[in-house]
């Protein structure tokens, strides 16, 4: 398919390098169309109606509408049909690589991981939401502080690894049925799944990346559901750690010095990030 | 790292006795800055620390998040076995011992080159100054060529001495008068001031111009005065004319001064309350009568 649609593209206009990005757009819009038509077909069939007429009346995927999808001009970063495709074609894949990851007898992974995969699809995938919930899962960042667009889906919210590493883990042990795939209700507690992964090999980093999360959920105007009290992440330890940033004590020898935080009346709730391990086992109790 | 900066930075700490090393921030992924090398200075007699380091306008935006985290955990990286020898000395002045004490101890002091427009820079230094975490903060916003100057000032001549300089500076009225009628141009004063205002270690000594108090200018101005006095009092409530004793005195306003004084304070701490004509009878007199 590939092969195909690279020399439609290249055929229909010469001029232009197609690059594998491109045809990796291009391609990931093909998909979708198939995607569509598939989903038309069960809906026909479990109408019953394909199966009593004749073969002419079923439903078809024509060429011509493969055609339309390549000669549709895509690549446009102000359109959010094209960052919908790039967030679709990232997910697609970090979700493939972490079934491949799972071995035949990890049955539970993957039943967790499907059914999670069609609660996604059925909430956002379908709607072209996509890039809304993968934007949820990262709240701490926003196109304003990244120097591009392109920069703030490829590296940030959209980013394969991120996805795979923090998101879908969590997703995948969770044993729980729930009609949402981001926020978890538990015993009056949510958690708030997300794509961030503070896990850096040398300690000193991983604690500046904690450090610089504790500060880009403080310091940025953040959409996060007012319910929220954990956001599950991926950190180097099982452990949950407090949102809170220490301040800089400016006379730290001072006797009787309080540092007991007192209720305040403009003192903001309290977030606590968890490991996505320790965020299944609460959930899954 | 810029030479008259180190320059500069070397000469005021050899003059004030402070120890001090000289690291440049590494192994780290997220910062890139022009100069990386940072200036840790302990003040020995106070044990607080001083990280100084020269910083782009450009680079301002990076203090609050990225560069503030780096230097927090760089700081504890020298405090480790692996680290420890990552700090170096720097020439001519006594090197530091880091103590554990750093953590809660730290002001950062930054100094940067004013280059065009700073009206949008005041809100984004009054950000880094008030943000509450990891170190206390200054920015320094020196004129242009300000650090230039000092520094040439020191390689030309061995016997300059910078704390001098920026005192004798401070103390000019001329130039002071010069700062303020044009606050916003570059001047070694408006550095000068920079370096007294953001730099905790650095103090001015104000030279203590007797200013005349409200007493001396009294005492002055009784000495002064010799010429003899004549006294009218009016002794009843409803100022009848006619009523009032006119009393020649024929004493001077120092004689008077020192009565009246007397007379005031005897009242006050029998606590009974004024009376001109007990005054007079006593300012006729000599002196003071019990």
């Amino acid at each position: 398919m590939i092969c195909l649609a690279e020399s439609i593209l290249q055929h229909q206009n010469p001029t232009p390098v197609i690059t594998p990005e491109i045809l990796t757009i291009y391609v990931a819009s093909i998909k979708d169309r198939i995607d569509k038509y598939v989903e038309q077909r069960h809906e026909d069939l479990r109408k019953d109606e394909t199966i009593r007429l004749s073969e002419i009346v079923k439903r078809k995927l024509t060429f011509t509408e493969i055609l339309t999808c390549l000669r549709t001009e895509l690549i446009d970063e102000s359109n959010d049909v094209y960052w919908e495709l790039i967030c679709r074609e990232n997910f697609e894949n970090a979700f493939q690589k972490q079934i491949d990851f799972l071995d035949e007898e990890n049955l539970v992974e993957r039943r967790n991981l499907y059914r999670q995969y069609k609660t996604t699809y059925d909430k956002y995938i379908k709607q072209g939401k996509l890039s809304f919930l993968l934007k949820a899962l990262k709240p701490h960042i926003s196109v304003c502080d990244k120097p591009s667009k392109s920069n703030y889906y490829h590296q940030y919210i959209a980013d394969e690894n991120d996805i795979s590493i923090a998101y879908l883990s969590f997703l995948e042990n969770l044993n729980i049925e729930h009609d949402d795939c981001f926020l978890f209700p538990k015993n009056g507690k949510h958690f708030h799944a997300s794509t961030i992964s503070v896990n850096r090999s040398n300690p000193r980093h991983a604690k500046n990346a904690i450090d610089t999360l504790k500060i880009d959920f403080k310091d940025r105007f953040i959409y996060l559901n007012k319910d929220t009290d954990f956001i599950v992440i991926d950190s180097p330890s099982n452990t949950e750690f407090s949102g809170r940033l220490e301040k800089f004590v400016e006379v730290p020898n001072v006797l009787d010095y309080e540092v007991a935080d007192k209720e305040h009346i403009t003192s903001t709730k309290d977030l606590t990030f968890v490991h996505y391990e320790l965020a299944q086992e609460k959930l899954n109790e | 790292m810029n030479k008259d900066f180190l320059n500069t930075i070397t000469k005021l700490l050899g003059e004030l006795g402070l120890s001090a090393g000289i690291f440049n921030l590494v192994d780290d992924d997220t910062i890139t800055l022009e100069t990386q090398d940072f200036i840790l200075v302990r003040n020995n007699k106070v044990g607080d620390y001083f990280l100084l380091a020269e910083i782009q306008i450009s680079e301002l935006n990076l203090v609050n998040r990225d560069l503030q985290i780096s230097l927090m955990s760089y700081l504890n990286h020298l405090t480790t076995d692996a680290g420890v020898n990552d700090l170096r000395p720097l020439n001519g002045v006594p090197f530091l011992a880091l103590d554990n004490s750093f953590e809660k101890n730290t002001t950062l002091l930054l100094f940067t080159n004013k280059i065009g427009d700073i009206t949008n820079l005041l809100t984004q230094i009054t950000e880094i100054e008030e943000n509450e975490y990891f170190f206390k903060k200054q920015v320094l916003l020196l004129p242009t060529k300000f650090l230039d100057n000092l520094g040439n000032k020191i390689s030309s001549s061995t016997d300059f001495e910078i704390t001098r300089y920026l005192q004798d500076c401070m103390n000019d009225t001329k130039k002071f008068k010069q700062f303020m009628s044009k606050t916003n141009e570059d001047s070694d004063y408006a550095g000068c001031a920079q370096f007294f205002e953001k730099l905790p270690f650095l103090h001015l000594n104000v030279e203590s111009s007797e200013s005349n108090s409200l007493q001396n200018m009294i005492d002055n101005e009784i000495a002064k005065n010799t010429i003899k006095y004549s006294i009218t009092i009016n002794t009843d409530t409803d100022e009848e004319e006619g009523n009032s004793k006119f009393t020649i005195l024929d004493k001077n306003l120092e004689e008077i001064y020192v009565v009246a004084m007397k007379y005031a304070s005897k009242m006050e701490e029998s606590d009974t309350d004024l009376d001109a004509e007990a005054l007079l009878t006593n300012l006729k007199g000599n002196g003071f009568n019990e």
